[in-house]
């Protein structure tokens, strides 16, 4: 009896010991409500969540979303701050008017972009570890090599100098792109790449994503079909791409390419032009032209209230990103697109028409275009007059192409007409500041308010913002532009 | 001093040994046990004048051979030693009669009990008599100024409100700074447990009855509690709960009843009528306007004086009251003990709506399946409701707050004396309104059980094991009424269940044997497992039907909400334990546990943390002898290191968070992982001295620590290039340092009277080394590198322009300007007392007992910020009271030393919140409690079959000297918490009876 007992009583306090024992099982509580990123770097289904969710932060206001279209239109004669009317001065937007950036007031696209960056290393760097469908993991890993390299040719453009500028230059910083990063790594303290080699790892993204990529390739579900990654977005990046680093020949072939494959058509001067059927609102925009835009909804990953492009843009918003008349008046009367700079309902200030929205009466959004066919039309007719050549192609064709469908008159072959038109077409979509950058042209402007520049000077250190202070102090590597403290 | 004759009795027999040899021995055995029949473990019994002797093992059997013709001598701490005539007998029983004069040397320590001379590191204890005597109801209120180094702060009067404890000040940024609670041997579950949306702030340790309690021990250095490793970093508080005893059974009833209202010891109060008329009219006049103009934005005539006039605090508030009926039970035989208990509590708060009620019952059993194996049960369970109202902010909902801006004219009423719901002023909230027809509570299931089985295979060996679960169901509702809203808010019905499960095993070998009659060695190895799961639903509905408020099928399926939220922890330990003495004069003691955490990296979970201390009981040195007045000198020296891991779960995951874009469901990371994020890890070094002169009349203890906090867990920038801002690691260091001293005295010591004083004092200064690269946390209650846990950064106001009544501002270069924006900013002052403690003092004489208890903390600041900003407001806004001190206002050039001239729609920022003319000393002393009871005489008691019976009276929070012109001077751990409901002052009467 007390023998028996005794091994009961044994056999009870060993079950109580081992019970714990297996002590790496027993201390593993991984989150359920959100995803380990282990688990979702481990399938294909949790890799092409992770893809769809890389293209979010495009949409945030520092970015597509707002501040990067409206710093570029703000920083240039495009844009005007209407500051008689107090309706429109809540102050947002002065530094970007002024120009006047510092280390402890830039853009933050920086983390952004980076952001992005990290999203499209996380799936590149585990798709070789997953099982799966080849083709199926090359469509993902295109989406994220397109992303990688659109992020960084964002960054380059916003805190580099102009790339013909860096690409002349001998010396850090005047030489320098940004970093490049293909391994996301929170030790890290990267360095910046030259501008040539940034320039060079972006190509060699967008070739890979080129060559891998399903050519009918689009990604399931959603609700724009043009939100979305596919051969004809890649391409025409790596037209603008090779555009903005002078390789004419590739710049005029991948416009072609894009031109020619029969997915896009040109928008009508009725479809450009404000008013029932326009393209510029978005529940009556015909898809056209439009090749990748950055979708906008005011409850997806977008800002809300009227911090975005549409409030800001809008009289009904914050409208402190008004339109100046240097812009209304580079437009012929009959051009579609003169009506697309328009005044606000009582006739005192103007604005552009391009983001507005999905019907005015409440807080809105429009989708906001990125790439589109007009672009590739002036991409070559530019890269022709650099000394590129495309069969059957000319750059007066291409003008004329242009200026048919919006009731203007065409100009003649001229790179200041292509500049010009160029001006003209893509106003308020984000691309005058670096236009003028690239080519080595001034920012003028004479319509202004206030106390502004109206002159920056080709070579002038503003064209390139600064890194922010916070940076320097965590990555002693990091290298400032010119004309700015690291404090 | 029974120990010293133990020593002595065994030294002195090294000299009769040869003689003792000489004897014809037999072989002796027996047991030794206390008068309730419970074996005692671990007494030494001795042949007298000899060396020869036995230690009793876990069943107090011993056996030894001795002379026929010699004495026994048998002696353990705690109880009368005893010396039998062998006599030729085999077998001899003791029984020992307790020894109340050093009973209360034995205290709890971590994984059993210790002599209190054997203490290495720093302990402090309070025992059942002192809990017994206090009419308290909450544990933590037990410990509030008793305990040197223990600061216990409240800032919120409610019933069963959580308060903040803290051993030795802050030790930690991210991470928990409370100390963990252990009960009956098993870690618990702490800390406010209200849902999200409720104000109650309910304590998860309101569950516990203050009357089960048999002692509480604090341990406060590294060494006393470093068998808790992992999570003592910020010290461990050890709670007891009684058993049975053998004997006699007993049974004790116990009522309470008491009333309570807010407290304002320093002259606090709003305006009135008049006063608020006058000061708006001047207001209105210094900004240029015309209070008797009808069409201006002010019209402020003299006649509304002529109107009805009211008191919103008087209709918010009432007189709260307290009851509390118990019974409890205890007896026992020498096989099974019995201790048990049920009480009722309800009190209603001082503010309408507040309301708290309890249910709690325990049993606690034991019994003895076979000598050697004892198996027992603890079970506590309790049910709590807690009805609140917007406490912890300053809106309009919040009685306190709409209290006292309420316009004295305005209506609180309609004009059928029905409180409304939509006055004039106060953004249309009233709330009496929604005291009376909302629905705002909590109720909580509370059971916590401990099975535990202790088996004693051979002698000096215990083997044990414990096992428990801890659960919480609570649910929570919200509704309002549309009653009590308007339509915009009315219908709106929320409500959460949530259900917390805690698991936990405990096992112990523990071994204890002295050798040689010097050698006293005692270890512990162990093993420990914890589980934490909790689950919670949150369902919101923002329209349901108002006469059936409840998730019905009719509810709006579209708009209505559910949520789900859920985490897990868990935890696993090995621990060693080691104490040696040599002649109980020389003790060391070693610690040694290892923790592994799910809360960290895959690559650092598991954390080694232990301790060494060594103590010195002079007074058992031979040299020490003659000295008759001194009965206790001690000298403690430990250094330990503890860790602490009180941080939420999944920190170290690298994690996906959803996003939706473009109607895709898409993966973002939402957090970087940290492979190695570790413990905090805590070093603290400790030197004590305890003392006890004229027979212990006058004793006490002195502490001096380092507490250095290194590895903290910090957000830590990190380049954006990365794809983060920060990452969530060990970075950083902080350090406390400290001296406490707790001294008794007995006064008077007779056997029909007694007069005692005694009391604490703790000094502990924090002070930040290291954040990881930043030079300061925070924005307006900082943390800044060299500088103390919370440092205020406040604008630096100047006081009034005596020319023309404006507010000035200090500037950064020290001159003075009208405008705030020019104002600097500085380092201001800390919420940190510098010295905290208590005194006290009782007397008895017969039956009647009277005690008294003072708790002080001094050289902290608070900044009212919120409160003055509204309150204080120099005419920025016309629609709220103000306090009375608003009225010494510049009204003359000349005028100095008040506040500025009050200007309607004042958009000066003279009433900015966040500048140091809201700072305010908030050192006080607080009369904390006086009782007086008497215990009527037995022979009367016995005439009605009643063993014992006691009535008392209390005060509590009778006065409190301070300076600080708000209600009360504690506004929590961080000096700034607005709206709570403050404390009360209260008078309790109960009875006691004992059959």
């Amino acid at each position: 009896m007390e023998m028996s007992m005794k091994k009961n009583i044994l056999i009870a306090f060993a079950a109580a010991l081992t019970l714990v024992s297996c002590g790496k099982d027993f201390l593993e509580k991984s989150p359920r409500l959100q995803q380990s990123d282990v688990l979702t770097l481990s399938t294909i289904e949790g890799l092409d969540a992770a893809t769809a969710g890389a293209y979010a932060p495009l949409a945030s206001t520092n970015w597509y979303g707002a501040d990067f279209i409206l710093s570029n239109e703000m920083q240039t004669g495009n844009g005007k701050r209407w500051i008689n009317f107090p309706q429109y001065s809540s102050g947002r937007y002065t530094e970007n008017y002024l120009v006047h950036y510092t280390p402890n007031s830039t853009k933050a696209l920086w983390g952004q972009a980076y952001y992005v960056i990290l999203c499209c290393n996380s799936v590149i760097n585990n798709l070789g570890n997953v099982p799966g469908n080849e083709q199926v993991k090359n469509n993902l890993k295109a989406e994220c090599l397109f992303l990688r390299a659109f992020s960084h040719f964002d960054l380059v453009r916003t805190y580099a100098m102009p790339y013909s500028y860096a690409h002349a230059a001998t010396k850090s910083p005047d030489n320098l792109g940004v970093p490049y990063i293909t391994v996301s790594d929170p030790e890290a303290k990267p360095i910046r790449e030259t501008m040539d080699k940034t320039y060079e790892l972006i190509i060699k993204d967008l070739l890979e994503a080129e060559q891998i990529i399903d050519p009918n390739y689009v990604r399931d579900g959603g609700e724009d079909a043009y939100s979305k990654v596919t051969l004809e977005v890649i391409q025409a990046l790596l037209s603008r791409v090779y555009l903005y680093s002078q390789n004419w020949q590739k710049a005029a072939d991948y416009a072609t390419k894009v031109i020619e494959s029969g997915k896009f058509s040109m928008w009508s001067k009725d479809q450009v032009a404000f008013g029932d059927k326009c393209v510029w609102t978005e529940k009556t925009r015909a898809k056209g032209e439009v090749i990748f835009e950055v979708f906008a909804n005011t409850t997806q990953s977008y800002g809300t209230g009227n911090e975005n492009v549409w409030g800001l843009t809008c009289y009904k918003g914050y409208g402190d990103c008004g339109a100046s008349a240097d812009l209304l008046n580079l437009y012929e009367d009959g051009d579609a697109r003169k009506t697309l700079v328009a005044p606000d309902d009582k006739g005192n200030a103007l604005f552009t028409m391009k983001y507005f929205g999905k019907g005015l009466a409440k807080i809105d959004a429009s989708n906001i275009i990125v790439l589109r066919l007009s672009e590739m039309y002036l991409n070559r007719a530019e890269a022709i007059l650099n000394g590129a050549s495309v069969t059957g192609a000319s750059a007066a064709d291409d003008l004329k192409k242009i200026a048919d469908n919006r009731g203007a008159t065409p100009l003649s072959a001229t790179l200041a007409n292509v500049y010009l038109e160029r001006a003209k077409e893509l106003a308020w979509e984000g691309h005058l500041w670096f236009d003028l950058g690239r080519t080595g042209r001034p920012m003028q402007r004479t319509d202004i308010s206030g106390a502004v520049p109206t002159e920056i000077p080709a070579g002038d250190y503003r064209w390139a913002m600064p890194i922010a202070s916070r940076e320097f102090t965590v990555n002693p590597n990091l290298e400032q532009n010119n004309g700015y403290s690291k404090k | 001093m029974k120990k010293i004759k133990l020593i002595l009795s065994a030294a002195a027999v090294l000299f009769g040994c040869v003689l003792a040899m000489a004897q014809n021995n037999i072989k002796i055995s027996g047991s030794v046990l206390d008068q309730g029949g419970n074996p005692l473990q671990g007494a030494a019994v001795f042949v007298q004048g000899t060396t020869q002797g036995a230690s009793t093992d876990f069943e107090g059997n011993y056996s030894l051979s001795a002379p026929s013709n010699g004495s026994l001598v048998v002696s353990i701490i705690g109880y009368k030693e005893q010396v039998v005539a062998i006599n030729g007998r085999k077998t001899i029983n003791f029984i020992l009669e307790e020894d109340s004069e050093i009973l209360d040397d034995v205290v709890v320590v971590a994984y059993g009990t210790a002599k209190r001379e054997a203490l290495t590191g720093s302990v402090s204890a309070v025992k059942g008599e002192t809990l017994a005597s206090a009419p308290v109801t909450s544990v933590e209120g037990i410990l509030q100024g008793k305990l040197a180094g223990v600061s216990i702060s409240t800032n919120n009067g409610a019933p069963g409100a959580n308060n903040y404890i803290r051993i030795r000040g802050n030790g930690s940024i991210n991470a928990a700074n409370a100390p963990l609670w252990v009960i009956d041997g098993i870690p618990v579950i702490s800390g406010p447990m209200n849902m999200e949306g409720n104000d109650n702030t309910s304590s998860a340790l309101t569950s516990l009855n203050p009357n089960d309690i048999e002692s509480i021990t604090v341990l406060k250095d590294a060494a006393a509690a470093a068998a808790y490793g992992s999570r003592a970093a910020n010290g461990v508080i050890l709670v007891t709960t009684k058993s049975g005893k053998e004997g006699q059974a007993a049974f004790t009833a116990r009522a309470k009843y008491g009333a309570n209202w807010l407290k304002n010891d320093s002259g606090y109060r709003m305006m009135n009528a008049k006063e608020l008329l006058t000061w708006q009219r001047d207001a209105i006049t210094n900004a240029g306007l015309d209070p008797d103009d009808p069409s201006g934005d002010y019209y402020r005539p003299w006649s509304i004086l002529n109107g009805p006039i009211y008191n919103a605090l008087e209709d918010f508030t009432r007189i709260g009251t307290i009851q509390e009926y118990e019974l409890s039970a205890r007896a026992g035989s020498s096989r099974s003990k019995f201790y048990s208990s049920f009480s009722y509590q309800k009190s209603e708060g001082v503010f309408y709506g507040v309301d708290f009620q309890k249910l709690q019952g325990r049993v606690n059993t034991s019994y003895k399946l076979l000598e050697n194996l004892e198996m027992g049960v603890r079970l506590n369970m309790a049910y709590t409701k807690s009805a609140d109202v917007p406490m912890q902010g300053l809106q309009y909902a919040n009685p306190l707050f709409a209290g006292q801006t309420w316009i004295p004219w305005e209506p609180t009423k309609d004009e059928n004396g029905n409180f409304t719901f939509n006055p004039n002023v106060n953004s249309g909230e009233n709330p009496r309104a929604s005291a009376i027809y909302d629905d705002k509570y909590d109720t909580n299931w509370h059971i916590n059980g401990i099975v535990n089985l202790r088996w004693s295979p051979i002698k000096h060996l215990d083997i044990e094991t414990k096992n428990s679960i801890e659960t919480f169901f609570i649910s929570a509702r919200i509704y309002y009424s549309p009653d009590a809203h308007e339509e915009a808010y009315a219908y709106q019905l929320e409500e959460q269940k949530r259900e917390i499960i805690q698991l936990t095993t405990s096992n112990t070998i523990t071994y204890g044997n002295i050798f040689g009659g010097y050698h006293n060695v005692h270890a512990i190895v162990g093993q420990e497992a914890t589980t934490y799961d909790s689950a919670q639903h949150l369902m919101y509905s923002p329209r349901v039907d108002d006469s059936m408020p409840f998730f019905l099928d009719s509810v709006n399926q579209e708009t209505t909400q559910i949520q789900y939220k859920e985490s897990a922890e868990s935890m696993l330990s090995f621990f060693g334990i080691a104490d040696y003495n040599y002649d109980n004069r020389y003790f060391v003691q070693a610690n040694i546990r290892a923790d592994g955490s799910s809360l960290f990296g895959a690559d650092n979970r598991w954390g080694t943390f232990g301790s060494v201390s060594a103590s010195w009981n002079a007074t058992n040195e031979q040299f020490m002898k003659g000295i008759k007045w001194l009965d206790l000198l001690k000298i403690r020296i430990s250094y330990g290191v503890n860790g602490n891991n009180g941080i939420s779960p999944y920190r170290a995951y690298g994690l996906y968070g959803s996003g939706i874009y473009n109607g895709i469901n898409g993966y973002l990371p939402s957090q970087i992982e940290n492979r190695r994020l570790s413990w905090e890890r805590n070093k603290t070094w400790n030197g004590g001295l305890d003392f006890a002169f004229f027979k212990n009349r006058l004793n006490g203890s002195i502490d001096v620590y380092n507490r250095k906090t290194v590895d903290l867990l910090l957000t830590k920038q990190i380049p954006q290039t990365s794809g983060f801002s920060t990452i969530f690691t060990n970075v950083g260091s902080l350090k406390n340092t400290g001296v406490e001293v707790q001294l008794n005295y007995d006064i008077i010591s007779k056997p029909d009277m007694l007069w005692s004083i005694g009391g604490n004092l703790a000094h502990n200064k924090t002070t930040i080394l290291d954040l990881g690269g930043d030079e300061f946390l925070g924005t307006t209650v900082r943390q800044v590198v060299g500088k103390s846990m919370y440092t205020y950064y406040l604008y630096d106001y100047y006081g009034v322009n005596p020319s023309n009544g404006e507010a000035l501002w200090v500037t950064e270069d020290g001159s003075l300007s009208n405008k705030f924006q020019n104002a600097r900013r500085y380092y201001a002052g800390s919420p940190e007392p510098k010295l905290t403690g208590g005194f006290n003092t009782s007397f008895q004489w017969k039956g009647l007992a009277l005690s008294a208890f003072f708790e002080f903390k001094a050289g902290q600041q608070i900044q009212l910020l919120n409160e003055y900003y509204y309150l204080h407001n120099d005419g920025m806004d016309l629609t709220m009271n103000q306090m009375a001190s608003a009225l010494n206002y510049w009204k003359k050039p000349g005028d100095t030393g008040c506040n500025p001239k009050p200007v309607a729609g004042n958009t000066s920022s003279s009433n900015d919140r966040y500048s140091d003319r809201w700072l305010q000393d908030a050192s006080f002393l607080r009369f904390k409690d006086i009782t007086l009871s008497y215990t009527l005489p037995e022979k009367w008691t016995k005439k009605a079959y009643m063993n014992s019976v006691k009535v008392y009276v209390s005060g509590l929070n009778l006065y409190c000297f301070n300076n600080v012109n708000i209600w009360d001077p504690e506004h929590g751990t961080t000096g700034n918490t607005a709206g709570a409901y403050p404390l009360t002052k209260s008078f309790v009467g109960g009875i006691e009876i004992t059959f």
